[in-house]
């Protein structure tokens, strides 16, 4: 797997770094986080392809995938791009 | 089993005599819980790390050895984004509707909140403090860490090296088929019925499915969604669960911090009270039907707006009900196992008629079975 750090990284335990075998991949991915500062949560189902972005953060590391041309997201979801943890990212190829 | 049908793997394992496993946000119904033999789990997403930290050693100061776990709500997704002009984005006739609510609702304005926590916000400061609620549990050796949304894969070998057990929440099959491969302890099938942020999947359709992606490897199986009774614990075992994770039921119990007006709603409500609403969030989160759920389906009243622009809009207004105890206008989240509670009881009573009744309901089968 070729990464690199991009420039301006790493910020506190967590380091971004670029993975040029993941750029293009199609895939989905089940996300969710807490809902603002209330006990509840929200699940989401994204599909879209991965833009190679790839975030490491603490020890053990924890993995997460930058997720771009979402062709499938929540109807409330406005932005362009989603970080899904690398457990619940599938890939169609 | 040793002929007892609700001696599962889960209290072979665990060392609990029932398997009734417990979700509730306050600690004396953990406890209580687990002193009648079951298992309980505390929701601390909410707490701040010397709360969560307190809490962990009242529970074990009250209950010694039995087991017991944390459930935090470890993040699956998050936005990179900077929010600072997302208040420009909220329209005016939200901001207009919001204040016919308060008027409606007759909420006097409220003093200010004092203990916002900066470290709440940011996402580089949300996995942080993921992480930060990851160390307190390994630090004082809390037996289960239970994740309630997003995989738990990335902390298992350190939770395992500790002593650990570590359990998942999913709502659909191909989540818990990733979470077996890396190898958590308990999946728990969380169907539609359940409260707060439910799946999409009903919990008789999930469940067997991810019983039978369980079979061979080491992983127990909860069933979770719409459970309150014996009836569905006994169906349960049936359908090759380890035993039961239930979090409405305990709502109603004596030792149960909620209100007790939220109680008495919960005894009188029907199944279809249980309501998905965007209101409070702009994300569904299914919840007991008030007047603030009912108010955003009236005619004349705006579409929710989306995450987190819903929350901005709304949460002074909902600050201002909750301090003026507007009981019609407040909440709580639950699923529609509501439709199994009768009355306000012990929690150790609630697991205790669990379990009496399922054992009935065996006995029955078994009879019918040995005079068919």
């Amino acid at each position: 797997m070729s990464e690199k750090i991009e420039s301006g990284q790493p910020k506190g335990s967590m380091q971004i770094t670029l993975d040029s075998e993941l750029v293009g991949r199609r895939v989905e991915a089940d996300g969710g986080a807490q809902v603002g500062n209330t006990n509840f949560a929200s699940r989401a189902a994204f599909e879209g392809v991965l833009t190679g972005r790839k975030i490491v953060q603490g020890d053990p590391p924890w993995y997460w995938l930058e997720i771009g041309q979402l062709s499938v997201k929540p109807d409330d979801f406005k932005d362009e791009f989603v970080w899904c943890e690398e457990s619940y990212v599938y890939s169609f190829d | 089993m040793d002929g007892n049908p609700l001696n599962t793997k889960l209290c072979e394992e665990y060392g609990c005599e029932i398997p009734v496993v417990a979700f509730a946000h306050t600690k004396d119904v953990i406890a209580a819980v687990s002193n009648a033999g079951g298992i309980g789990i505390l929701g601390a997403t909410g707490l701040k790390p010397d709360e969560l930290r307190s809490d962990i050693r009242w529970i074990r100061d009250k209950i010694g050895d039995k087991p017991f776990g944390v459930d935090l709500l470890v993040p699956a997704s998050f936005v990179e984004g900077n929010r600072e002009d997302l208040d420009e984005m909220i329209p005016d006739e939200h901001r207009t509707f919001v204040q016919h609510v308060k008027s409606v609702s007759g909420a006097p304005d409220s003093p200010p909140p004092s203990d916002i926590d900066p470290t709440y916000s940011g996402y580089e400061n949300l996995l942080e403090r993921s992480r930060q609620q990851l160390d307190i549990l390994f630090e004082e050796k809390v037996p289960i860490f239970a994740s309630g949304l997003g995989s738990p894969a990335f902390i298992i070998e350190r939770a395992h090296q500790e002593g650990m057990k570590v359990w998942g929440l999913v709502g659909l099959p191909r989540q818990a088929r990733r979470q077996i491969e890396a190898g958590v302890d308990v999946v728990v099938a969380q169907g539609y019925d359940s409260g707060g942020h439910s799946g999409t999947v009903g919990t008789f359709t999930l469940v067997p499915e991810i019983v039978r992606m369980a079979e061979g490897t080491d992983t127990l199986v909860l069933t979770a969604g719409g459970v309150s009774s014996g009836k569905h614990l006994a169906a349960s075992i049936a359908m090759g669960s380890a035993g039961v994770w239930t979090g409405t039921i305990w709502l109603a119990t004596h030792e149960s911090e909620t209100a007790m007006f939220l109680k008495q709603r919960i005894i009188d409500s029907k199944v279809e009270d249980a309501v998905q609403s965007r209101a409070m969030s702009g994300k569904p989160i299914r919840q007991l039907r008030s007047r603030w759920s009912d108010i955003w389906k009236e005619d004349g009243a705006p579409d929710t707006l989306p995450m987190p622009l819903q929350g901005m809009l709304v949460n002074d207004v909902l600050r201002d009900i909750k301090e003026a105890n507007l009981e019609d206008w407040m909440t709580t989240p639950a699923g529609q196992a509501i439709v199994g509670i009768d009355a306000i009881k012990p929690a150790a009573e609630v697991v205790y008629e669990m379990a009496d009744e399922a054992l009935e309901l065996f006995e029955r089968a078994t009879e019918n079975s040995a005079t068919a």
